[in-house]
């Protein structure tokens, strides 16, 4: 199946620095979650604060489905 | 001779130019630890209520810990604490640098200062001697002329000085104190404070060193720290950007505050971001004593810093404005001036706005164009305020005392809380801040609680793993409102008070930093050689809490108090968020919820048994219980 996953921020330049507007067309396995986008990406859990999926905040364990539009937003604490 | 603390307090009277020296028992030193613990105990104590901030009665307390000084990292702030001329309730900032370790070297732990001096002076602290200078030669001068004629006159440029630009002279009633130069205690007002007191500096030097209990276990977790803080994500940015970084993320998020907190999202913010202001000036990093994360972020060639994140957002996205040089210009004025660059681009964002809607006119202005958007004025209307001129003058009040002034519904739009502008964060998105920004004894303030909520949102996240041993287990939204985000709230505020009193930068140890919690005691117990526990230092945080919400009690603060300005329940207008809005409804339930939590009754006043818990029995007759 075929998934965008668009990337916002730092995190563009990191995981979609040659992408329009930050998004990236994956294709998957049937079944997949959010996971296995990341092990796809190799991104790093630690520099992301949440995900929405299809605009809903949702946890990385979630399932994906055919054309499926992932959020990625980076990690921010207090200034 | 007791490890980490010198055992002495410095009380210094101003009026009769008369020094005392206290030394309190080692169970006051145990049991208020330092900081906000201190200096909230010693107004709660020895003020008298309804007191003028402005006037001889109130005290100015600077205040390091009992672990202030020794070589390890991130230990090196000093509070300073007051009656807030913004509030009139508690007023505490704190600060890095240097100069909270001196005065440690220079034999004490803190320093009450009290009256008013009849002419300007300064203070000199040298090996526990003390001599009052006359201030006249610097009154009137910048900070940075100040620091170079008082190290001239004291004849060394090792000396560290905390002082107060014009903005103090002239009592605008958020000036700040800094030392040397970029170190800033910002926020409360306490700068006014100074001032009206007719002190211009504090100097200090001192040779002594900090008898620690095991300095080797000290080096050990210094080493440790500067071999792998680069390894967490968040303390390598910050090494790396300082916290301008957050501009790009905070945008992508719907949540940069944009024409005075109007939206969620500047459509020039790549502008001002860090990679504009790097490509536009030579930037370099620099630090505190014994830290090696060095995020701070200075220009070479300008003694006066660069502009982190909550000065780029209060002069660029918060005005509509994206002229890096402008920003850069304006956080060097209000380091000159004195000014907290918080308070003073927030009231500018709030005369732009008064603009806007036609409540000031152009004759109001005196001839400068305040409008969103456009920067030609800025720089001047930061000198009018310091050197209160013309509509500078009810600037210089503040917002809340400004819209007092203008009248015609200014208020609406007014952004504050207690009297204390609005840091450069939107609680729209993050509830958490709402409630921080609504609780805090100081005023709106944004660290209140370390990371912000979008922090905990994800199961692996590395702030919520750091928290594990809070008791913080699993993640939640960062809109929850429920109980659970209460009980979030009301433990990560603990740990904050916790580093407001032991003068802990809240970006080396976790959740937000790379130190492990179980690592930090572990460096408290060698340098106090206290056998203690994260149980221990945690309830001096929240003891620390309980004597800030108690003053301002005594000075009849209560439920009403504990609000946002009317702007964060409307929607926003722009961005991810757009749409987004805190409901009344919510913040009243949840703010009922940690009262009950906290001990306090439904107005907001501790309760006598928490003061009982605490061990603070003596705070129930100040507080008329």
């Amino acid at each position: 199946m075929k998934v965008k996953v668009k990337f916002y921020a730092d995190l563009r330049d990191k995981y979609a620095p040659k992408c329009e507007d930050g998004i990236l067309e994956l294709r998957l396995k049937d079944h997949s979650q959010i996971e296995d986008v990341f092990d796809q990406l190799e991104i790093d859990n630690r520099e992301i604060g949440f995900i929405l999926l299809n605009e809903k905040k949702v946890q990385k364990s979630t399932s994906l489905s055919e054309g499926d539009f992932i959020q990625i937003f980076s990690f921010v604490t207090g200034g | 001779m007791p490890y980490g603390y010198n055992g002495k307090i410095l009380r210094v009277d101003l009026s009769s130019q008369a020094i005392f020296t206290e030394e309190p028992d080692e169970s006051f030193y145990r049991t208020y630890l330092g900081g906000k613990g201190f200096g909230s105990y010693f107004l709660l104590r020895e003020l008298k209520h309804g007191i003028d901030p402005l006037s001889s009665e109130n005290k100015l307390i600077f205040a390091d810990s009992v672990i202030t000084g020794a070589p390890a990292p991130g230990i090196n702030r000093y509070s300073v604490i007051g009656k807030s001329p913004l509030s009139s309730g508690l007023g505490e900032s704190d600060a890095g640098g240097w100069w909270g370790p001196q005065l440690k070297f220079a034999g004490f732990d803190a320093i009450i200062i009290e009256g008013r001096s009849e002419n300007p002076v300064y203070i000199f602290i040298h090996d526990e001697q003390v001599q009052f200078k006359d201030a006249r030669r610097v009154w009137g001068l910048n900070t940075g002329d100040t620091q170079k004629i008082i190290r001239g006159e004291l004849g060394s440029d090792r000396i560290q000085i905390a002082t107060i630009g014009p903005a103090g002279e002239n009592q605008v009633r958020y000036a700040c104190i800094t030392n040397g130069l970029i170190h800033v205690n910002g926020r409360s007002g306490l700068g006014a404070v100074m001032g009206s007191k007719n002190l211009k500096a504090i100097a200090v030097r001192g040779s002594r060193k900090i008898n620690v209990k095991k300095p080797e276990t000290v080096t050990q977790i210094a080493k440790w720290f500067a071999k792998n803080f680069k390894m967490n994500p968040i303390a390598n940015r910050l090494h790396e950007h300082g916290t301008h970084a957050t501009i790009d993320r905070l945008n992508s998020m719907g949540l940069l505050p944009t024409g005075n907190y109007g939206a969620g999202e500047f459509d020039l913010s790549s502008k001002i971001n860090s990679k504009a202001l790097r490509e536009a000036y030579s930037v370099q990093s620099a630090g505190c004593f014994a830290c090696s994360m060095r995020c701070k972020k200075i220009i070479v060639g300008n003694d006066y810093g660069a502009p982190e994140y909550e000065t780029v957002a209060a002069f660029g996205s918060n005005l509509k404005v994206s002229n890096m040089d402008v920003i850069v210009k304006a956080n060097q004025l209000c380091n000159q001036y004195g000014l907290d660059t918080i308070s003073t681009g927030v009231s500018i964002a709030f005369a732009m706005e008064c603009v806007e809607r036609g409540i000031l006119s152009e004759k109001d202005l005196e001839g400068l164009n305040l409008k969103f958007g456009n920067d030609d004025s800025i720089l001047e209307i930061i000198e009018r305020i310091a050197l209160r001129k013309g509509i500078g003058t009810i600037l210089a009040e503040g917002v809340r005392r400004a819209s007092e002034i203008i009248g015609k519904n200014s208020a609406e739009f007014a952004m504050h809380v207690k009297g204390q502008e609005t840091p450069l964060h939107d609680p729209r998105g993050k509830f958490g801040l709402a409630l921080g920004f609504a609780i805090s004894e100081t005023g709106a303030d944004h660290n209140t609680y370390g990371p912000h909520d979008n922090s905990y949102e994800l199961l692996d996240s590395p702030c919520l793993k750091a928290s594990h041993p809070l008791g913080i287990l699993e993640p939640m939204d960062a809109l929850d409102s429920s109980a659970k985000k209460v009980r979030f709230y009301l433990y990560e505020e603990n740990l904050s008070n916790l580093w407001q009193t032991l003068g802990v930068c809240n970006f080396v140890p976790a959740p937000r930093g790379a130190l492990p919690l179980q690592k930090f005691v572990e460096l408290v117990e060698a340098i106090t050689g206290y056998e203690t526990s994260l149980w221990e230092l945690l309830k001096a945080g929240e003891r620390t809490t309980v004597l800030s919400r108690s003053f301002n009690a005594m000075e009849g603060f209560g439920r009403k108090e504990d609000s946002l300005p009317n702007r964060f329940f409307e929607p926003l207008e722009a961005g991810l968020l757009k749409g987004k809005k805190i409901e009344k409804a919510d913040l009243e339930e949840a703010l009922t919820t940690y009262y009950r939590m906290r001990g306090y009754d439904d107005n907001g006043k501790p309760t006598k048994a928490k003061l009982q818990e605490l061990d603070i029995e003596w705070v129930a007759e100040r507080i008329a219980l």
